[in-house]
């Protein structure tokens, strides 16, 4: 047990070492504010591997590219030498000039490289830009591409028409690669779903209408521009086609 | 002068704009479309290609003509790492995906042989136009809304270049591509594409058409094409080069 002297000796001491702490830490601090030439290695970002890019003939090691250096690869780094310093940046090589342009950005691409190149007679794959922004000339966003369509607007019967509940076949259609023959399943007197019993194309095993995606199309719908073209591209064969066996359908199941 | 005409299963448009065209020039284009019909429609029983499917010719005895096709859509089928292949699953053969290409093809090449400048073909949504429009500006082509047959998502100048689009109205998400082993929810739905003329535009629209989301990489890096695609969730991507065929 300690006496009161050596109690408050040991108190003592303990405020004379919290207070030399907090004097060390805040010299430090200060120290790391207003050495602005001091490198703070151990926050300073790993170089990036450079991007691996298969159409990318075999040269030269890529240096990592200014923006991928860490804050050391000032010259006067001063200290001790580090591997992030051995990477400060050499004057580019034409050849790695070149390579870097290849792989620089802006790609907005989802399919790999390598995916793109199995099939490209080109080394260079180009960019393909996402188109997200509206143009000059586009439309507002019209109604019946901003959201999803009530039932109502699933069925095309006309006023005064009434749909029969059941499941309705259309004849064959023929379009140009063969013949087309679709289902409607009418339910409550509304078709809620339309599937292709017959289509030429022996890759698929089922095809269905009812989950086609809702149309986000409005950046790129240009209103009132069917009178500016002298004519229009579109795979109508099929969808005319289609239109035209739906509608048999829909007659199929019209009643009244 | 303007004519349209139901042929091979589709409205095809032929518009010829110079002064000297005569009704007889017209007819003698349908005529071809016609002829090519006759010759290649797998629905028509007496056609080239269905004696051949029934085993009535064998490839020696192939006209002139079906062996250019044949080996036109052979060279597709090379080009394309097999996306494109007119052999069905049965042992027959459809080579319709190469023959509305080059049946518009002939039809330009023979207004222009007759002396025409400014013409338009159109069929089954495939173009080849030439020389100016009857305002004296470009041909301008509108890309369909796959979504909304009234509207046009997109207006191109092809500037004697052939359009092509290649698509499927009807395809959801329940499609099975047998090169991934998947059902693709990434399914394209409309994939235009500008080639060299209609012939090249329409069989690479079609063998691209077929790679899903791989094919408007592989137009971009064909030389010479540019392509246009709008998937099933209505986003539209195009290539880089594709800028130089909008209007100004």
């Amino acid at each position: 047990m300690l006496s009161p002297g050596k109690k408050r000796e040991s108190l003592a001491g303990k405020l004379l070492l919290s207070s030399a702490l907090v004097a060390v830490s805040l010299a430090y601090g200060w120290w790391q504010r207003h050495d602005v030439q001091r490198p703070s290695l151990a926050m300073a970002p790993p170089p990036l591997a450079p991007k691996k890019h298969a159409s990318i003939p075999p040269g030269p090691a890529i240096e990592p590219s200014a923006q991928s250096q860490p804050a050391t690869s000032h010259a006067d780094a001063g200290a001790e030498p580090t591997s992030t310093q051995a990477a400060a940046p050499p004057k580019p090589s034409a050849a790695a000039k070149s390579v870097r342009q290849a792989i620089a950005p802006p790609v907005v691409s989802s399919v790999p490289p390598q995916n793109a190149d199995a099939v490209s007679p080109s080394p260079v794959p180009q960019a393909l830009p996402q188109i997200a922004t509206p143009t000059g000339d586009a439309a507002p966003p019209l109604f019946l591409v901003t959201g999803t369509p009530g039932p109502a607007a699933k069925s095309p019967a006309p006023a005064g028409a009434h749909l029969e509940d059941g499941d309705y076949v259309s004849s064959r259609h023929i379009l140009m690669w063969g013949e087309i023959r679709v289902k409607i399943f009418v339910r409550g007197g509304l078709i809620t779903g339309v599937q292709t019993t017959e289509f030429p194309d022996h890759r698929s095993q089922s095809l269905y209408l009812s989950q086609l995606a809702i149309p986000k199309l409005e950046s790129e719908v240009i209103a009132n521009q069917t009178a500016q073209v002298d004519t229009v591209s579109s795979a109508t064969d099929t969808s005319y086609v289609f239109q035209d066996a739906v509608a048999d359908a829909i007659i199929k199941a019209t009643r009244g | 002068m303007r004519e349209t005409r139901t042929i091979m299963g589709m409205p095809i448009h032929v518009a010829v704009l110079d002064g000297h065209v005569r009704r007889q020039d017209l007819e003698a284009v349908f005529a071809e479309f016609s002829a090519i019909d006759a010759q290649f429609s797998p629905f028509k029983n007496d056609s080239e290609v269905c004696r051949f499917n029934r085993g009535e010719i064998a490839e020696r005895d192939f006209t002139p003509r079906m062996r250019e096709v044949i080996a036109l859509c052979e060279k597709t089928r090379r080009e394309t790492e097999g996306y494109f292949d007119i052999a069905r699953p049965d042992g027959t053969i459809d080579p319709c995906g190469v023959v509305k290409g080059w049946a518009i093809r002939n039809a330009a090449d023979q207004l222009a042989g007759m002396g025409f400048r400014d013409f338009c073909v159109e069929a089954g949504g495939d173009i080849q136009c030439r020389g100016v429009n009857d305002q004296g500006g470009e041909w301008r082509v509108g890309i369909r809304n796959p979504f909304s047959q009234s509207q046009i998502v997109k207006v191109l100048q092809p500037r004697g270049h052939g359009v092509a689009t290649s698509g499927n109205y009807i395809r959801g998400d329940h499609i099975y591509n047998p090169h991934t082993g998947r059902y693709g929810s990434d399914d394209i739905v409309s994939l235009t594409v500008i080639g060299p003329d209609v012939l090249e535009a329409d069989r690479y629209a079609t063998a691209a058409f077929a790679m899903g989301r791989r094919g408007i990489h592989f137009i971009d890096c064909m030389p010479g094409l540019e392509a246009y695609e709008i998937d099933a969730a209505g986003t539209a991507r195009m290539t880089r080069g594709l800028r130089d065929y909008l209007p100004c």
